[in-house]
């Protein structure tokens, strides 16, 4: 897995200190199951969110090369080289969110060649699947014309809490602005774990996110 | 930079490259490298190498310390003046933006004024970042000061500066804050040209009653 190390950093001892040792928080994987049979359910079966945890293990393990979680995902089994960074719910949040936004984000998987640097690959097309809308998302109908499909903001992840963009919360058709930013805030602390929606808090940077960005 | 071991580095010049990508893609692309180090590394680690690559002469490498120092709990205060310190010498418009936004997270009062000397600023995008920061400076009463600026961002010329203005007038006036001007200038923007700005006024509107 080292050979694809986009910094060569996997010769190098494990001296970082900083990561948490012990045993991984989160363990159970089932979420990122879910994630994965969403994604080829919306992909004709083509799509391997194990291959983008590869890309991830691979760096993670050339810059940590010390705490490991002991996880099998269902095509790989990465208990020796991937490391405990953070929470597995946030890295793969993060990794289901890049993936989500390559395969149901239209204009962007053309873009992000951080993907791909990370060995994140998606095979398939995405058929009818409706660009710049999460996973989860509705089907009844379909999404107005003057409702915007995509960001269409370059400053995006400026404005909002980087841990929105980098755990792939995305609106899901048929949502409210306010109703995206209820659940967003609900899923990241927990229901009646937050408080806090006037001007400037993160609710409300959520909020003008979704209002200016997905309509 | 130069106090960073090697491999310190390299991570650095890793999230650079991701940085220069989610750029070119809109920001629509997201670093990992950037989320796993702020989720894994100790704040102190965090500001050190974010307050170094604030004085960086390098733009990009300024926009990295601001996401870095916006992520701390700790020492907002201090991190907070940092990032208004360089926004007063910032040339490059696409820093100050992030420099804005980062002000607008630390929630730190005493940078409100610098954050208004930027609402008559040439560039739309860095007025479209004001509103944020004027709202996230403000704390839980929105100054005269404040005030005054949203209402001019509000008739900007350009239509996402509007939006961005309206939707905090907006938040301020859903939040209980009853001022005749802001009401004006709700009422004026429900007919505003665009539809965001429209939007926002009507949900502002219909929300406080």
């Amino acid at each position: 897995m080292n050979g694809s190390d986009p910094t060569g950093l996997c010769n190098q001892p494990g001296t970082n200190q900083s990561l948490v040792p012990g045993p991984c928080e989160f363990s159970n994987i089932n979420w990122v199951h879910q994630a994965e049979d969403y994604l080829q359910s919306q992909n004709s079966g083509g799509f391997s969110i194990t291959r983008g945890l590869e890309g991830v293990a691979d760096f993670y393990e050339g810059a940590a090369n010390s705490v490991v979680s002991g996880v099998t995902l269902e095509h790989v089994h990465i208990a020796e080289s991937f490391p405990c960074v953070g929470t597995w719910q946030y890295t793969a949040g993060g990794i289901y969110g890049l993936v989500s936004v390559g395969v149901l984000g239209g204009a962007e998987t053309e873009a992000p060649s951080a993907a791909d640097e990370f060995g994140l690959g998606i095979e398939g097309s995405p058929e009818g699947v409706e660009p710049g809308w999460g996973p989860g998302t509705p089907k009844a109908g379909q999404p107005p014309d003057d409702v915007p499909k995509v960001p269409t903001q370059s400053y995006g992840k400026a404005q909002v809490p980087s841990w929105v963009t980098n755990g792939g919360y995305t609106p899901y058709f048929g949502e409210t602005p306010a109703e995206t930013a209820t659940r967003i805030m609900n899923e990241q602390y927990g229901e009646g774990n937050w408080s806090g929606t006037g001007p400037g808090s993160e609710y409300s940077q959520i909020l003008k996110w979704a209002s200016r960005h997905f309509g | 930079m130069d106090e960073l071991n090697e491999i310190d580095k390299k991570l650095i010049q890793q999230v650079l490259k991701e940085q220069d990508q989610e750029a070119e893609s809109g920001f629509t692309a997201t670093s990992t490298t950037l989320a796993g180090l702020i989720t894994s590394r100790p704040e102190s680690w965090l500001r050190a190498v974010g307050v170094s690559l604030l004085r960086s002469k390098m733009p990009s490498e300024r926009i990295l310390g601001s996401r870095m120092l916006r992520e701390l709990k700790s020492e907002r205060d201090s991190n907070a003046s940092l990032i208004a310190e360089q926004l007063r010498v910032e040339d490059q418009n696409s820093v100050t933006v992030w420099l804005l936004y980062a002000l607008a997270f630390l929630h730190v009062q005493s940078t409100l004024p610098i954050v208004l000397e930027f609402a008559n600023h040439e560039s739309p995008e860095v007025r479209e970042a004001v509103p944020d920061a004027i709202s996230g400076c403000s704390g839980e009463s929105l100054p005269p000061s404040g005030r005054d600026a949203l209402l001019l961002l509000a008739v900007d010329a350009n239509d996402q500066v509007r939006f961005s203005a309206v939707f905090e007038l907006g938040r301020w006036w859903t939040s209980g804050l009853v001022d005749p001007q802001i009401h004006k200038a709700l009422i004026q923007a429900k007919v505003d040209s665009h539809k965001l700005v429209r939007d926002a006024a009507a949900d502002a509107l219909r929300q406080a009653l």
